[in-house]
């Protein structure tokens, strides 16, 4: 069940933000190859073909180890592999084929981990900034639209929303009724800017988003200590 | 101290109570890991300066519901790892407990800590990754 769960999966996005790592000797027959290195248990298969075939004894070693990997995590070894392999090669090459299993191990905890690299501002590109339904020149604006959908939903202000993380760690930052269900909260972040949640039970509400700059936001939230 | 929120929950978790959740009533430390190991912005972590790994705009509740299992398999595919491994489902700010449990059964309890309205952090201690299921239908790892 495990096994199922895991290897039938589209590498999707992990893919692309790898290879977009490569230098710009990069080729699509490199991309496939790659492609095929991070298939589990065939990408092994491929490395073991290769290598018996080219007399290439170390990427034949990389595709015992990778399936053996493979067994033992289910699929996962290919991904680790396909992150240890430029590492792992210069070692096996150099003779030092314990020294390069050890070290294949140690890496793939760590390493190989990180060929899932952390998404470049290009990649992130159209993610921040986005909008919504709900979209107001200033506070004052959004916060009578939010209040409109609060009220209908029966809200009173009867006690302070603290935040629990970030710089608005402690302070009030909206208010919910006494029985703590429904209620609103200013937030900012990059993505959505400044805005206001509102919720009722479990039903959320829209995103009231208003023109404001994070400064803006803490001067807001200076009147619900009050 | 436990919400109303939590109070919900503990009764529609209460089959998996003591087998495959542990209840938190202090979560202090696991904040503090938290704050210490992401940079925090005015709301939450602040992805903007920390790149996350994954990132999905679901833009509805109905969509993430939909697709979200899809979504957490691609993180699992190349951190086979986390599903056996324990994290702590901390909300923001309608819960106030932290929930044990593993993420293979989180997974499979998913929709009813996804009914509170909240952004929720699912913190791995041991591998210090979170994923970050935010109140506007967002999901983040890194």
């Amino acid at each position: 069940m495990k096994g199922a769960n895991i290897q039938n999966i589209d590498l999707g996005t992990f893919k692309a933000a790898s290879h977009s790592d490569k230098s710009s000797s990069f080729t699509w027959g490199d991309a496939g190859r790659i492609a095929v290195g991070f298939v589990p248990v065939v990408g092994n298969g491929f490395d073991i073909y290769e290598g018996a075939r080219d007399g290439n004894w170390v990427q034949f070693g990389i595709g015992i180890g990778g399936l053996a990997l493979d067994v033992a995590t289910l699929g996962a070894g290919s991904v680790i592999k396909g992150g240890i392999k430029t590492i792992g090669t210069e070692l096996i090459e150099g003779g030092l084929e314990m020294a390069a299993k050890d070290a294949a191990k140690e890496i793939a905890e760590s390493e190989a981990k990180q060929g899932m690299k952390a998404l470049s501002r290009e990649e992130m590109a159209g993610i921040w900034g986005k909008g919504s339904d709900y979209m107001y020149s200033d506070y004052n604006q959004a916060r009578n639209a939010a209040l409109k959908w609060l009220d209908s939903q029966g809200f009173k202000a009867e006690q302070k929303v603290f935040g629990k993380f970030g710089t608005s760690e402690g302070k009030a930052i909206g208010m919910k009724n006494a029985n703590a269900n429904i209620g609103f909260r200013v937030e900012f972040d990059v993505r959505s800017g400044s805005h206001i949640n509102v919720f009722s039970g479990k039903l959320k509400g829209p995103h009231f988003q208003f023109k404001g700059s994070e400064k803006t936001l803490n001067n807001i939230i200076t009147r619900f200590s009050k | 101290m436990e919400t109303n929120f939590d109070k919900e929950l503990l009764k529609q978790l209460k089959n998996e109570l003591d087998k495959s959740i542990t209840i938190h009533i202090n979560i202090n430390d696991f904040l503090k890991d938290i704050k210490i190991n992401y940079p925090m912005g005015f709301s939450g972590i602040d992805w903007d300066t920390k790149k996350p790994l994954f990132y999905v705009d679901f833009n509805s509740e109905d969509r993430l519901l939909k697709e979200i299992d899809e979504n957490l398999r691609k993180i699992l595919n190349i951190f086979p790892e986390l599903l056996d491994e324990k994290l702590i489902m901390i909300g923001d700010n309608l819960t106030e407990l932290g929930y044990e449990i593993t993420f293979r059964n989180f997974i499979r309890l998913k929709n009813i800590f996804l009914s509170v309205p909240q952004h929720i952090y699912l913190w791995f201690p041991k591998i210090k990754k979170c994923i970050n299921i935010t109140f506007e239908n967002e999901l983040i790892f890194g």
